[in-house]
């Protein structure tokens, strides 16, 4: 009797095991079903992900899409737009990002990627929520498409259609509050090594919650090469006394001992070693050089004055 | 008494093999190590949770306070349709505080301040975020992992929302404080369940140590019953109980004793019958041309000696039997009167012999629940003992009487009375005050011992008072109505 009950037992325990494992997978599965999925291609066929919203409109609802790549561009678009604006095949649980007071018109494709969609606006109706998760859905689905950059949104005023706002975006325009802390900033450190002559990339993370910018970790970085192994651009009486970046344009400001140069290390060396590590922040386009915050210094021939553009020719 | 079986044996054996035999000493340890363990990691897990909700609310009340200071620079600083980079360096100073990161939203949701420069101009998409800028919620708050994050409104003076701030902290260093506590309540937890184990076995040590002892002394007796077990060296619950053995000992030492004066009275009161058949026969065997009428006296003494032995035996089942009780009585409805004039018949011829009186008085009608038949024997007994122990010419009072609940019978007679250090033993069996005088008259020194059990037997009581050269008095009560089972 005694061995049957523990028998018992110890099948019900194992069951209880199962459903409870069986359980925790099915959610894992349902919140990797939420994410983003791997655009995957299969014959011609490509999966993307159609951004609806959830039925308060407040958040996203991914559902995959099949697409032909071998479609045209415009027949492609055509089955997105119709897919998102499209209410009445929608099921309970989510809906088309278009909202009430807001009316789809039309689209139009320049050929260039860049998708405009035009809208009638009621603003009275329609809250600044709801248009923006309408245009983060339509830009982040479309843009999923490779010959799309960017989507413009025409918004015509319902009441005065004169009033006529342009914007445009793409996906990069639009964030989601996750992993907030998430504070790594992968990019890469061009150093001078062996004898000088040649850059080498190494990928580092970055810490975007530390004081200083990351530009200014760069140059912390490059400044102590040493301690990795590799030669430092900077004499060790250089002094960086500020770094700006604006519209894409980094300032960086040094005393005058950086125009004695640092060693044996070519002139050009050391400016790209600088300008290629500041230009892997994608934030920074170019990069200009003040001396004692003054412009068109030379160093060793080098006019400072330019902005500088990557040079990866120098790099391994 | 048949023995068992070889099978039978073998499944007996195999029968107590299978019986689990549980040790109190081990049930005791166990019970009280797992009530202490379960208390340990109770009160450990209460702890632990108090610390680390009181160092929670700690870590919320820092966020909330600079979340409070943030709000206020914001205000402060902001200029309406400007931009917000001017809260820049608080924005940086208050995230650098929190080891974490600032966000700030304007009401088109654009992000217009993160210290992270991450999400710098971008429009957040979240459902947290819009429910406190349309003003559903006051503030979200919640932990995710090790980060907490806390969004809340920026309101200016006219409480109109124009901005909505996040605030994500790590909550690394609250979190290892909550480790610290919990591992060192996890130490107090061992501690206390190691305690409390040895605590157990203490406990389960003393519980049975009583226990081994008692065995110990018990193995070591070698007299048996005869021996007193000490008790110097246990608890009192134990003293108590070695008490109560030793005084069933005691008992059991006395019941021996009886049993052993009993056989040997028994023997001794049936040899000697046996003994004087012996000698008379031996005599007149001895003798040649013996007369016939010296073998006829002879026979006569013999066949008195036989008939002696008879009764003794005779009387010694009678009192084996009410000794144990084992006779059930056969209670009937018996009037008293009567039963008594019955008696009375019967034993006058023999004190007419010796000329004493026997007179009966009867108060009035008496019927009781009784065993005729030995309450007879029994006051039989007491009247032939007044007439055996009676002068010639005495005389013997018997009463009879009742109240609502007993009938009593008194025997009272004139003869030579029983010296008081004798009156104690009276009832004992084969007691006789003076023997040669029982040999002569035929007593066996059982009766009174019958009387007194059949009596005690009716749940009645016996009484005697004498008083040598005056006489004797037995005074006899029974319930009326038999108490007891029937």
């Amino acid at each position: 009797m005694k061995e049957k009950r523990s028998k018992t037992l110890i099948i019900l325990f194992m069951v209880l095991t199962l459903v409870l494992v069986q359980g925790c997978r099915k959610e894992n599965e349902a919140d990797n079903r939420r994410e983003s999925s791997v655009n995957e291609v299969k014959n011609n066929m490509m999966t993307i992900d159609l951004y609806y919203v959830d039925a308060d409109r407040r958040d996203y609802v991914i559902e995959n899409y099949l697409i032909d790549q071998m479609a045209t561009a415009e027949t492609m678009i055509d089955g997105v737009m119709a897919k998102l604006v499209e209410t009445d095949e929608t099921p309970n649980e989510y809906d088309s990002p278009v909202p009430e007071g807001m009316v789809y018109q039309r689209y139009s494709y320049d050929g260039k990627g860049i998708v405009t969609i035009v809208f009638n606006m009621d603003y009275e109706n329609v809250s600044t929520y709801d248009i923006t998760i309408c245009k983060a859905a339509f830009t982040n689905t479309l843009c999923q498409l490779e010959f799309v950059n960017a989507v413009t949104f025409e918004m015509v005023n319902l009441i005065n259609e004169e009033e006529i706002v342009d914007e445009t975006y793409n996906e990069n325009d639009f964030a989601r509050l996750k992993n907030v802390l998430a504070s790594e900033y992968p990019t890469y450190i061009y150093y001078p090594y062996g004898d000088g002559s040649r850059l080498k990339a190494v990928e580092t993370m970055l810490d975007m919650s530390q004081k200083e910018t990351l530009e200014y970790q760069i140059i912390e970085k490059l400044k102590n090469a040493n301690t990795e192994g590799y030669i430092s651009p900077f004499a060790t009486d250089v002094v960086v006394n500020y770094i700006t970046t604006e519209s894409g344009v980094c300032t960086i400001n040094l005393n005058d001992k950086f125009l004695k140069g640092q060693g044996t290390l070519d002139h050009k060396i050391i400016i790209y070693a600088i300008v290629n590590s500041l230009l892997s922040l994608d934030f920074i386009s170019e990069v200009h050089f003040e001396i004692d915050g003054a412009d068109g210094t030379d160093i060793e021939g080098e006019d400072l004055s330019i902005g500088y553009k990557a040079d990866y020719s120098f790099s391994d | 008494m048949k023995e068992p079986s070889k099978n039978e044996e073998v499944q007996s054996n195999s029968s107590e093999g299978r019986k689990l035999r549980v040790s109190q000493k081990a049930v005791i340890f166990i019970v009280i190590a797992i009530c202490v363990a379960i208390i340990s990691i109770v009160i450990s897990y209460a702890m632990t949770k108090t610390v680390s909700s009181k160092n929670n609310r700690e870590f919320e009340k820092d966020i909330r306070h600079k979340a409070g200071y943030f709000m206020y620079e914001v205000n402060n600083r902001y200029i309406p349709d400007g931009d917000f980079n001017a809260l820049k360096d608080v924005s940086d100073a208050v995230a650098f505080s929190v080891s974490g990161r600032v966000m700030l939203m304007d009401v088109s949701y654009k992000v217009v301040i993160d210290s992270y420069d991450k999400d710098t101009d971008k429009y957040i998409i979240d459902r947290d975020i819009e429910k406190v800028m349309n003003g559903e919620v006051q503030e979200v708050h919640y932990i995710i992992g090790d980060q907490y994050q806390y969004i809340y409104p920026i309101v200016n003076n006219e409480g109109y929302i124009y901005a909505v701030a996040v605030i994500a902290a790590r909550m690394d260093g609250v979190n290892e404080l909550n480790e610290h506590a919990r591992q060192r309540s996890h130490i107090v937890e061992i501690l206390f369940i190691i305690i409390g184990m040895l605590l157990a076995y203490l406990v389960a040590y003393l519980s049975v140590r009583d226990i081994k002892r008692i065995k110990r002394k018990l193995e070591n007796m070698k007299d048996g019953l005869n021996e007193q077990i000490e008790s110097e060296d246990l608890f009192t619950e134990s003293m108590a109980l070695i008490d109560d053995i030793n005084h069933v000992f005691s008992k059991a030492q006395l019941l021996e004793a009886s049993r052993q004066e009993f056989v040997s009275n028994v023997s001794h009161e049936l040899k000697t019958p046996i003994t004087s058949m012996k000698v008379l026969s031996e005599s007149i065997l001895m003798q040649e041309n013996v007369p016939a009428e010296m073998y006829r006296e002879f026979m006569n003494d013999i066949v008195q000696e036989i008939d002696r032995e008879a009764q003794i035996i005779s009387d010694l089942l009678t009192l084996v039997k009410t000794d144990k009780g084992t006779e059930s009585l056969n209670f009937e409805s018996v009037d008293m009167n009567e039963l008594m004039e019955v008696i009375l018949k019967r034993l006058k011829p023999l004190a007419q012999k010796r000329n004493i009186v026997i007179t009966f008085e009867s108060f009035r009608e008496i019927t009781a629940d009784i065993d005729k038949v030995k309450f007879t024997l029994a006051i039989s007994n007491l009247i032939e003992n007044g007439i055996k122990y009676n002068v010639d010419g005495g005389w013997i009072k018997v009463s009879l009487n009742s109240d609502h609940k007993n009938v009593y019978i008194k025997v009272a007679d004139s003869g030579v009375g029983i010296p008081e250090d004798c009156i104690g033993h009276i009832f004992e069996r084969f007691y006789r005050v003076d023997k040669a005088r029982s040999r002569d008259t035929g007593g066996t020194g059982l009766g009174l011992a019958i009387s007194r059990n059949i009596i005690v037997m009716h749940k009645g009581t016996i009484n005697v008072y004498s008083e040598p050269g005056k006489g004797t008095t037995f005074t006899v009560k029974v319930p009326m109505n038999y108490i007891g089972n029937k």
